[in-house]
């Protein structure tokens, strides 16, 4: 066996730890050329990657990024229903089977609710192609960090989902058993600024650590 | 702690104490963000071989583990079973 894989394993660390350890991950390296063996060398080195890995489990700037993506991940699901929605929305106005008509139907709305749901129908596909770009948006910038511009898209997507709800109300007064674009404005409004308030005071919480 | 104030090295601690390196390291690391270790770089007395990360307690860490010692050996003392 050679000090290769060790040697390897060591430079992984050194990848693993964050930047203000570099100093930790280029002592574990130098160490390397004093192991006993071979096998010492690789006891050694696999513990060191673990010290690392132990290392960047704590770092404070790793957790708040992961929670960002993660945020910005579910934002990016909803956005990604929001376009599958709009997609089969423009199906619909082509002539396609329309779920939502159905359900209407089924819980005996009016004709007057059915034609102004149908007159409405081009708005809200428009409403969910825009809700999704904007939700696309917030995720995308939340995941690069860039808050002022994740802010403005958000609030963009809520009012978006806030003018959706508003259309629905508007048409379906009584919209129990129809699907609503409710979940999407109160994800909107509170969930994606709850979830940052909680990690912003996770992050002040390290820092007084 | 006899030997608390020279420099030491993060293979040879391993050795030393019985610890992997995977559990040392973070110690290391926690006792440097507390101010009770500190390292420098020395150069290694095997020819060709980089210079050796090296680290030893600061005067806090050896009042430290001084503390340490003494609340332990007062623990394990209070615990011995009376004489019959």
């Amino acid at each position: 066996m050679t000090r290769r894989l060790p040697r390897i394993l060591c430079n992984v660390a050194t990848r693993v730890l964050p930047a203000d350890r570099r100093s930790w991950a280029d002592g574990m390296i130098a160490e390397l050329s004093h192991a006993d063996d071979d096998r010492a060398a690789l006891t050694f080195a696999s513990g060191c990657l673990l010290a690392a890995l132990r290392e960047r489990a704590r770092d404070a700037d790793t957790h708040v990024l992961a929670a960002l993506w993660t945020i910005a991940v579910v934002t990016a699901f909803y956005a990604v229903v929001q376009l599958i929605c709009a997609v089969r929305g423009v199906a619909v106005l082509f002539g396609a089977h329309d779920g939502m008509l159905n359900a209407l139907l089924r819980h005996g709305a009016s004709s007057v609710v059915i034609a102004n749901y149908e007159a409405a129908r081009p708005i809200v596909v428009a409403c969910f192609v825009a809700l999704g770009v904007a939700q696309l948006a917030t995720a995308w910038f939340l995941s690069r960090g860039q808050i002022r511009a994740f802010a403005t898209a958000w609030c963009i997507a809520l009012v978006i989902a806030g003018i959706a709800v508003a259309i629905q109300l508007s048409i379906i007064p009584n919209s129990t058993g129809v699907p609503s674009e409710f979940h999407a404005l109160l994800m909107q409004a509170v969930a994606v600024p709850a979830l940052l308030a909680l990690l912003h005071r996770r992050h002040r919480h390290f820092q007084e650590r | 702690m006899v030997r608390s104030t020279e420099w030491r090295y993060g293979y040879d601690l391993t050795k030393e104490i019985g610890l992997q390196s995977g559990t040392l390291y973070p110690v290391l690391m926690r006792l440097a963000d507390k101010g009770l270790l500190e390292s420098a770089w020395h150069e290694s007395d095997r020819p060709g071989a980089p210079a050796r990360h090296a680290y030893r307690l600061t005067h806090a860490g050896v009042a430290f583990a001084s503390a340490n010692i003494d609340a332990t050996a007062s623990m394990q003392g209070g615990n011995k079973p009376m004489p019959a």
